[in-house]
C-alpha cells in the first residue's frame, strides 16, 4: 500500500506562529488568555489572535493586505507547512497540491461585515463587493490555492469540532487513490466577539475557554518526493461511532500496528483523555484543549500539527505511535495513527 | 453492522436509490420534471421581500412556503426534501450508526444568521442575542444535524462549505464514505434558501441579470438567483440489494480542483474544471467518448458560461472534431442558481435523465456561444439519438472550486 509521509506542520495560535508555540503553551509556558469585555458587567477569555500579522505571508503575496481574517490563519498555516517541506521553492510540484480545511463557524465574521448594506431611502447602500466575495467558507483554500499555485483537489469542510479531522479522513482517501500526490490538510477558526457572547449564554455548553487560530500539515505520497525529509508517517485514519476503546482499537488492527506500540495519545477533551489512560496505560496522554483552548474547527489541525512535530523529537525512536483523538459531529470520533518512520 | 474487513464489488459500487426535491417548481421531484418537459422556467417576481430598492424583480423562490416560527427557510425546504428522499427509498427512520448524512451549503440556516448579526449590530449586548439559546445552531453545519436527526442518522456526518460546488463535493463524499465501508447508506445533497444577504451580494458584485437568465446565449448578462434543497439517498449496491431497493443510478465517480488563479473569476484557460473532468472519468473508469448528456453549470454569467466551454473543447477536443459532441444544457434558467445546492439538483435532474432517456432543456437559449461545435438542447427536453448510459455533470464556484461527477444508468445485471 502507498505510503503516506508528514513532511511539514504549521500552527497559528494566541502564543504566535508555528508549532512551537503549540508546545510552549501546552507546556504551560505561554501568555495567559486575553480577556474581553462583552458589557461592562461581563468578561470573557478568549484565546485571541486578532488581525494576524504574519512578515513572510506578506512577503510571499502582494496582496495579504486584502485578505480577511479567518483566511489569513489558513493562509499562513499553508505558507508554514509549503515552506518546512522546502515546496515554497519548487512551484512546478505545488501545481501538484491541493489543500483540504476544515472549520466549524467558516466565514461568520465576513458574513457580518457584510450585513451593514441596508435600504435607504428606496436604495441599496453600504453593500461593499469586496467584503461579499469573501463571504464563503473556502476562502482560506482559496486564497492559498491562488497565492501558492495550488492546483490539486481541494474541500472545505464546514463539520464542526471534527472538521479537520473530517478533511485528514477524506485526505488520506485522496492521496491513496492516486487522485493527488500531496494535499495541505489542517483546520482554521475565527471567533468575533458575537460568538463569544453566543457561548457565554449557552447554558448547554461545556465551558472551555475559545480559542482561535488555524493549524495544518503536509501529508504526501512516498512516490511524489522520494528522499525529502519526513516528520513523522500517517498510517491511517479511522472514524467511528462507539467507545474510545473501539475506535481506537479498530484503526491500530486496520493499520496492523500492536497496541504497544502507541506511546503518546492527543486526546480531544477531558473524558477521552480518562479513556485513553484507561485503554494505553503505559502511554503518555496530552489534552492540548486544556491550555491551548477550544478552537473547534481547528482543533483537529493543531492536534495533527502537535502530533507530527513531536513525533520528530529524539525521545520518540522509530516505531513509535502517536494516536491522535478528536470528537466529531454527533456520536462519531476520530483517530488519526501518526507513526515515526524506521527508514526516514 | 460493523464495516467488512474485505468488501465485495457490490460493497465498493455505489448506487442511488432515492431522490428528494424542492425547487422553484415547487415541492417534488415529479414537479420540477414536469416544467423541465414543458421547458418553462419557474423563475417569477420575488415575492418574500419587496426587491424594488435593488433594480431587479425575478428570483426562482419556492412559492406557497407557510412560515414557520423558529424555522429558517433552508431548513424548511431541507425537511420537505428529505421527507421526499425518505419515502422514495423506502428508508425508515431508526436510529441507524451506519446511515450517515453529507450536505452542501453555501449559506446554511443564513436567515436565522443574519437576523442575529443584525440585532448585534444594533445593540450588541449580552443577554439579547441569540433566539435559539444554542449557540451551535448558528453553525453553518446546522442543518446536517437537523436531517441527522430527522432520519436517525447516527453515523458520519459532514457539511462541505464550497458555495456553488459544495452539494457535488459532498455527494462526492458521500461515495467515499461508502466505499471505505464507513456508512452503509448516505443521504447526501444540498439546501440553500433565497436571501436578500445573498441577493444584495450578487447584485453588489454585479453578477445578476437584468432579463431572463439565458446560459450560454451570446447575450447572457448575469445570472438568477433561486433556492432549493436536492436529496440523493446514496447506498452501496450491497445494501440496496440486501434491502430489495429500487436502484434508480450508479454513481461511477468524481472530481474536484483548484483553479489557483482568481477568488471569484474563473481561469479564462479552464485548466481547473478540465481536471476536475479528468478525475472524475477516471475514478469512473471511462473516457470522454463514454458521455451521452453533460449537465453543465451554466450560470448565465459571462465568465463561468465560456469557461466552461473552453473546458469541455479540452476534454472532448476528438469528438468536437469529428462532430459528435454530447448534448449539452443548464438547468438554472428553470429554476435558477441555487449555489449549495446547485451540484444536488444537477446531479438529480440527470438521475431522471438517464432514467427517461430525455435531455432536459436549456430555456432562452437563442444564440449559443461555442462556434456551432456544441449541441445545445433548447426549449424542450429532448430524446438522444442513442441510448443515454453516462452523463457528466459539472459545477464551479467561488474560491476557484470546479467540482464534476458521473452518473451511469441503472442496468441490472
Amino acid at each position: 500500500m502507498t505510503r503516506l509521509f508528514v513532511t511539514g506542520a504549521g500552527a497559528v495560535c494566541f502564543e504566535g506562529l508555528g508549532v512551537d508555540t503549540l508546545r510552549r503553551v501546552h507546556a504551560g509556558q505561554g501568555r495567559p488568555w486575553d480577556e474581553e469585555l462583552l458589557s461592562p458587567a461581563q468578561a470573557v477569555r478568549i484565546g485571541r489572535v486578532g488581525r494576524l500579522q504574519d512578515p513572510e505571508s506578506a512577503a510571499a503575496y502582494d496582496r495579504w493586505g486584502q485578505i480577511d481574517t479567518y483566511s489569513r490563519y489558513g493562509f499562513s498555516v499553508t505558507r508554514q507547512v509549503l515552506a518546512e517541506a522546502s515546496l515554497l521553492q519548487d512551484p512546478e510540484r505545488r501545481l501538484q497540491v491541493g489543500v483540504v480545511l476544515g472549520t466549524a463557524w467558516g466565514c461568520v465574521e465576513e458574513n457580518q461585515r457584510f450585513e451593514r448594506w441596508d435600504v435607504v431611502d428606496g436604495k441599496v447602500v453600504g453593500a461593499a463587493p469586496i467584503v461579499f466575495k469573501v463571504t464563503v467558507d473556502n476562502a482560506p483554500a482559496g486564497w492559498a490555492a491562488v497565492a501558492f499555485g495550488l492546483r490539486g483537489p481541494t474541500e472545505t469542510f464546514v463539520s464542526g469540532d471534527g472538521a479537520a479531522f473530517e478533511a485528514v479522513w477524506s485526505a488520506e482517501s485522496i492521496l491513496r487513490r492516486g487522485v493527488a500526490p500531496a494535499l495541505v490538510v489542517g483546520g482554521v477558526e475565527r471567533f468575533v466577539d458575537l460568538h463569544l457572547a453566543l457561548a457565554a449564554l449557552d447554558p448547554t455548553r461545556h465551558g472551555a475557554v475559545l480559542s482561535e487560530g488555524a493549524g495544518a500539515i503536509l501529508v504526501e505520497r512516498d512516490d511524489f518526493r522520494p528522499g525529502r525529509r519526513v516528520l513523522s508517517e500517517l498510517l491511517g485514519v479511522g472514524r467511528a461511532c462507539g467507545t474510545f476503546a473501539e475506535g481506537a482499537e479498530q484503526l491500530l488492527r486496520r493499520c496492523e500496528i500492536p497496541h504497544r506500540s502507541v506511546v503518546r495519545i492527543v486526546a480531544g477533551g477531558p473524558a477521552a483523555g480518562q479513556d485513553a489512560r484507561a485503554s494505553f496505560p503505559g502511554a503518555e496522554v496530552i489534552e492540548p484543549k486544556a491550555l491551548l483552548g477550544e478552537p473547534h474547527g481547528a482543533y483537529g489541525g493543531w492536534a495533527l500539527a502537535l502530533a507530527a512535530g513531536a513525533a520528530d523529537g529524539p525521545a520518540r525512536g522509530p516505531g513509535a505511535c502517536t494516536l491522535v483523538h478528536g470528537h466529531g459531529e454527533g456520536e462519531e470520533q476520530f483517530f488519526v495513527l501518526l507513526r515515526v518512520p524506521e527508514d526516514r | 453492522m460493523p464495516p467488512s474487513p474485505s468488501p465485495s464489488a457490490e460493497d465498493l459500487r455505489v448506487v442511488v436509490t432515492g431522490l428528494g426535491l424542492v425547487s422553484a417548481a415547487g415541492v417534488g421531484v415529479e414537479n420540477a420534471w414536469s416544467q423541465l418537459l414543458a421547458g418553462e422556467t419557474s423563475i417569477t417576481p420575488i415575492r418574500s421581500f419587496d426587491p424594488r430598492p435593488w433594480g431587479l424583480e425575478v428570483a426562482g423562490e419556492v412559492q406557497g412556503l407557510e412560515r414557520e416560527e423558529g424555522v429558517d427557510r433552508a431548513e424548511q425546504l431541507l425537511r420537505l426534501a428529505t421527507d421526499e428522499v425518505m419515502a422514495d427509498a423506502g428508508w425508515d427512520r431508526t436510529p441507524d450508526s451506519r446511515l450517515g448524512v453529507v450536505l452542501g451549503t453555501c449559506q446554511g440556516a443564513i436567515e436565522r444568521v443574519r437576523g442575529l448579526h443584525r440585532r448585534y449590530l444594533q445593540r450588541p449586548v449580552v443577554g439579547e442575542v441569540g433566539d435559539e439559546g444554542r449557540f451551535a445552531a448558528y453553525r453553518p453545519g446546522y442543518g446536517t444535524e437537523r436531517a441527522a436527526s430527522w432520519i436517525g442518522a447516527r453515523g458520519p456526518r459532514a457539511t462541505v462549505g464550497m458555495v456553488c460546488v459544495s452539494s457535488a463535493v459532498a455527494i462526492w463524499h458521500g461515495m467515499d464514505l461508502l466505499r471505505r465501508g464507513a456508512a452503509d447508506r448516505v443521504l447526501v445533497g444540498g439546501f440553500e434558501g433565497f436571501s436578500p444577504f445573498v441577493f444584495t451580494g450578487f447584485q453588489c458584485i454585479g453578477a445578476l441579470a437584468k432579463g431572463p437568465l439565458r446560459p450560454f446565449d451570446e447575450q447572457r448578462d448575469g445570472t438568477v438567483l433561486g433556492e432549493g434543497a436536492a436529496l440523493l439517498a446514496l447506498e452501496t449496491l450491497s445494501s440496496a440489494k440486501a434491502r430489495g431497493a429500487r436502484v434508480r443510478a450508479e454513481l461511477l465517480g468524481g472530481g474536484v480542483s483548484a483553479d489557483g488563479f482568481h477568488m471569484t473569476a474563473p481561469d479564462p484557460k479552464a485548466g481547473g474544471l478540465e481536471r476536475a473532468i479528468r478525475m472524475a472519468l477516471a475514478e469512473a473508469g471511462l473516457g470522454p467518448e463514454d458521455i451521452d448528456y453533460i449537465s453543465a453549470h451554466g450560470t448565465g454569467t459571462a465568465f463561468n458560461d465560456q469557461m466552461e466551454i473552453v473546458a469541455f473543447n479540452k476534454v472532448f477536443a476528438d469528438r468536437v472534431a469529428q462532430g459528435t459532441a454530447p448534448p449539452i444544457s443548464s438547468k438554472k434558467s428553470i429554476f435558477g442558481h441555487t449555489l449549495g445546492a446547485a451540484g444536488a439538483l444537477d446531479a438529480l435532474l440527470s438521475v431522471l435523465a438517464l432514467e427517461r432517456e430525455l435531455v432536459p432543456p436549456t430555456v432562452a437559449l437563442a444564440e449559443p456561444i461555442g462556434g456551432g461545435s456544441w449541441d445545445f438542447v433548447r426549449g424542450r427536453a429532448r430524446p438522444t439519438e442513442s441510448p443515454m448510459r453516462r452523463v457528466l455533470s459539472t459545477n464551479s464556484a467561488f474560491g476557484g472550486n470546479n467540482s464534476a461527477l458521473v452518473l451511469s444508468r441503472w442496468e441490472a445485471a
